[in-house]
């Protein structure tokens, strides 16, 4: 064969691949949602696993909480946050020792119905699915991420795992006393039990599910929840309602609808409405902001999104020091301003002597005045300006409000940053690592931090910037002391201080949540005081000796709390949030008339 | 009767060849990765690891064993019949990376393809009117689409065709391809995105071959003799640079693939493969990362014996040996 006509039959070869290629990829029409039934919404990072063993993030959460059953789950209008039951018939009944707590589930629950059940008909969820799905934490098999939630806590639990972790084996805390009935005995009061029960990682899976194998529940969901995952992959995920979810209508005022605040969204639309509302959801996972904001001014695209910060000068408008969405906008679309549940901060390295903690009773006061004198220099107020368009929230120490605020402000006067900012003579600055996850924003802050610390007279070569690729490397390199002021941040996994506090809590130290690697004995004992003790002022007053101690050491440079903007089209109603409530808010979010074909 | 022993002995020299390659590929990548990668461990209990889960996931992981065993136990799933599943999120990878490779399919081949056409033909009509107009035209495009960032294509085509602002006509992000309307409304962005991306240089190289291909004798003698310059070009100086234009074709491709999948589909939330390999390098995920590497390795082989062959075709004299010279 000569080379041309090689060329030539190459090239139609080629083409008839191609096409080839394109046709059989084009998935039949019937097998997905048509786009009038749906709402689409865009999300800035994927989930990793739809198995709940495996979730690590809030937007894992955020899917599981629609797919799976939870014992219980918040309010999706109460602020603050509170809890109602789900799969749960009522709130639990404690005993008077608070050590074991009773509750019954629903009956008649169903998992959705798929291959792996006989017949391929989803069976009734029973309180063994809850033991089971609770058990598979603590199965080395499995390789949890949730374990934390309940170690130590649930009698017998932990030596159950050292046991072997044998399905057959009974724990003591752990009971089903029959088919809809749970007792869960604890080692020692721990009131935010009913919180980890809410989360993604209780969700309940069918042990016939996990047993299948091949990484089933990785991808898909095989639960109870209102929907189920139709399909899945890093750049969106599309669920649609669950045929056989069991009847529940919406009563507002049990979701804590006040008017004054939600009337204007046309919540009030939603009364008696049967969840979940709406019949499919897209979500799309963007970290591009440009993408997302262009995509959700599209009409036929992303129908709700957090306002990327780069677009708020679209959106807000700054008169007078008066905040305002721009009119044009308002009248297109909805928004809500709401704070984020959790906060930015800089933690010091209390593990290393030169920065941190020391056995010498005067090296530890002089490097308690340093990190007093580089916390007082860095000004978050201008950190927000600059990074957050003066959006997010600065507080003095770790706070956040709804969850806790200090009775009074921290010590110290109200412009730190200016009085701190005179030369201090005569130090031997130690060398200070700054570590962060690799982008341009830390890089910046960075920059911004070391010219303040060099107005204090630090050479600035002793400032080093540490970035890293992945948020897995940043937290080894804390874990072995490589960083000594780390750029961090902090979700709520539920909405009680114990959550903020135990931050800093020596047993917690990294690899753990404490990336400050604090250790105090008087904060461990308080804090372990706290922990046991039901809501109440003695509490808070615990609380308030935690905040004080980590603001009078010096041990975190913080706190900023992000404010998020969220923006969706005039056909949705909803009441978007992204933290506690989360996902569950997916179950409420209804389409108006004209743009439901359906209703 | 003589052959046989002869054919056999460079099967096995082949065969042995093929495994001692792929083997030193994966070996040396798994290496690397496992060396100066991540750590998954951390990556996959998040904050709330403590040291004694950290251990517990490091077991599973078989981080406690050397690097030859885990490199072992890494690529078992060749020879055993373990389904093999991400390190990091659990799902299945084979259906994954043969879903990523659908979407990648039809998301960036067709640009790819289309552009190699395209320069081409542009090569062809810059050789033709060699330091006139249009050449020039031609020369100081491809200079334009060189010196542009993908990015910045990617972001302008964007804007111009998917957005609000500009046409609108185009999806700005996702996928679908429920029918083939909605394919061409997800896959044209990416298709142009690509397709200029490389127009540039494949244009330029080209253009080069087919000139440096012109100026042999033979080729001289044909214009010489009153053909058409058309008929010239394309009928003899295109075949004579066939197997050098057919062999840049070929070893770009995975290339571009994997670059356009990282970069294009980062950017417009495409499922295509780059959805998998860009957060499986970040995490050190060998589950992915191993398949897509021997992949990768094996195409090269076997384009290379393909274009050899080829090539043997042309010039019997070029070589004997096929297989063992591919690696030795």
């Amino acid at each position: 064969m000569t080379p041309g006509r090689w060329c030539e039959r190459s090239f139609r070869v080629l083409m008839v691949i191609l096409s080839g290629v394109l046709i059989t990829s084009c998935d039949s029409a019937g097998d997905r949602p048509e786009p009038q039934n749906t709402f689409t919404m865009s999300l800035d990072e994927s989930p990793q696993s739809l198995d709940p063993a495996r979730s690590s993030s809030l937007y894992d959460e955020f899917i599981l909480v629609n797919v799976y059953d939870t014992l219980y789950r918040y309010k999706y209008l109460s602020r603050p946050y509170a809890l109602t039951p789900n799969l749960a018939e009522a709130m639990p009944e404690f005993s008077e020792d608070g050590l074991t707590l009773t509750l019954r589930i629903k009956q008649g629950v169903r998992f959705r119905d798929h291959p792996v059940f006989d017949q391929g008909q989803g069976r009734e969820v029973t309180a063994e699915d809850v033991v089971y799905s609770l058990l598979r934490h603590f199965d080395p098999a499995t390789g949890s991420s949730g374990q934390w939630l309940w170690q130590g806590r649930i009698a017998g639990l932990d030596q159950w795992q050292q046991d072997g972790a044998d399905y057959q084996q009974p724990v003591s805390g752990l009971k089903a006393l029959d088919r809809y009935t749970l007792q869960i005995g604890l080692t020692e009061p721990y009131p935010q039990i009913l919180y980890s029960l809410a989360t993604g990682y209780s969700a309940i899976v069918p042990r016939e599910a996990v047993e299948a194998g091949g990484g089933l529940l990785a991808g898909t969901s095989i639960g109870s929840g209102p929907y189920h995952v139709e399909s899945f992959d890093r750049t969106q995920v599309t669920l649609s309602r669950n045929p056989t979810y069991r009847s529940e209508r919406i009563n507002l005022d049990d979701e804590g609808y006040q008017p004054e605040l939600h009337e204007s969204y046309g919540l009030a639309a939603l009364e008696g409405r049967q969840v979940p509302i709406t019949d499919h959801i897209r979500i799309q996972f963007s970290t591009e902001p440009v993408s997302r904001w262009q995509s959700f001014l599209k009409p036929d695209e992303t129908q709700m999104i957090a306002v990327p910060i780069q677009m708020k000068d679209q959106v807000l408008r700054f008169d007078n020091g008066l905040l305002s969405i721009d009119p044009a906008f308002d009248a297109r679309y909805y928004t809500r301003l709401s704070i984020e549940s959790g906060f930015i901060h800089f933690d010091f390295n209390m593990g290393n002597p030169r920065i941190g903690q020391h056995q010498d009773p005067g090296i530890n006061a002089a490097n308690q005045q340093l990190r007093c004198r580089i916390r007082d220099a860095v000004d978050l107020d201008e950190i927000n300006r600059k990074f957050y368009g003066g959006l997010a929230q600065v507080a003095d120490g770790v706070q956040l409000p709804g969850v806790f605020e200090p009775d009074t402000p921290a010590s110290g006067d109200q412009d730190r940053p200016s009085t701190a900012l005179q030369a201090m003579e005569e130090i031997d600055w130690p060398s200070v690592r700054f570590g962060a996850s690799a982008s341009v924003q830390s890089r910046q802050i960075f920059e911004l931090i070391r010219s303040r610390l060099m107005t204090l007279g630090m050479p600035a070569e002793q400032f080093q910037l540490e970035l890293f690729p992945t948020i897995g490397a940043l937290y080894r390199a804390i874990a072995e002391g490589e960083i000594d002021l780390v750029f961090t941040a902090w979700t709520l996994d539920y909405p009680d201080p114990e959550n903020i506090f135990q931050l800093f809590y020596g047993p917690n130290a990294s690899p753990g949540s404490n990336s400050a690697r604090y250790r105090n004995e008087a904060y461990d004992q308080w804090f372990e005081q706290a922990r046991v003790m039901p809501d109440s002022a003695a509490r808070q007053a615990l609380y308030q000796r935690m905040h004080q101690q980590l603001q009078d050491q010096c041990v975190t440079l913080a706190s900023l709390s992000r404010r998020r903007l969220y923006a969706w089209h005039r056909e949705v109603i909803a009441f978007p949030d992204r933290d506690i409530v989360g996902g569950t808010m997916l179950r409420f979010v209804a389409l108006t008339p004209e743009s439901d074909p359906d209703r | 009767m003589n052959s046989s022993p002869s054919r056999a002995r460079r099967w096995v020299a082949a065969v042995f060849g093929v495994l001692l390659h792929l083997l030193l590929i994966s070996l040396i990548s798994f290496a690397l990765i496992d060396q100066l990668g991540p750590d998954s461990a951390y990556e996959q209990l998040g904050r709330h690891g403590s040291a004694e889960q950290l251990d517990t996931v490091r077991q599973i992981q078989d981080a406690d064993r050397n690097l030859l065993e885990r490199y072992v136990y890494a690529v078992n799933w060749v020879w055993t019949s373990r389904p093999l599943e991400s390190s990091i999120t659990g799902l299945r990878v084979a259906p994954g990376l043969w879903s990523g490779l659908k979407v990648t399919a039809i998301s960036l081949l067709p640009g790819i393809v289309l552009g190699q056409l395209l320069a081409l033909g542009l090569a062809l009509l810059a050789v033709r009117f060699q330091s006139r107009w249009p050449d020039h035209l031609i020369a100081t495009g491809a200079l334009i689409v060189m010196s542009t960032s993908v990015v910045i294509l990617l972001l302008g085509l964007r804007t111009m065709l998917s957005s609000e602002s500009g046409l609108g006509h185009l999806a700005v992000s996702g996928w679908s391809t429920q029918t083939l309307a909605d394919a061409l409304h997800h896959a044209l962005l990416p298709t142009l995105v690509m397709l200029i991306a490389q127009l540039g240089y494949s244009l330029s190289i080209y253009r080069t071959l087919i000139l440096t291909a012109r100026q042999a004798p033979h080729i001289e003698y044909l214009l010489a003799s009153g053909q058409s310059q058309w008929r010239v070009l394309t009928r003899a100086c295109l075949p004579d640079c066939s197997h050098a234009i057919a062999t840049r074709m070929a070893y770009a491709l995975p290339g571009l693939l994997i670059a356009g999948s990282l970069v294009i589909e980062q950017h417009l939330q495409i499922p295509g493969l780059g959805s998998l390999i860009y957060p499986a390098l970040l995490s050190g995920d060998m589950a992915i990362l191993m398949p897509v590497i021997l992949s990768h390795a094996l195409y090269f082989l076997m384009i290379r014996h393909a274009l050899h062959r080829w090539q043997q075709s042309r010039f019997p004299m070029a070589s004997e040996e096929v297989w063992p010279r591919v690696v030795v």
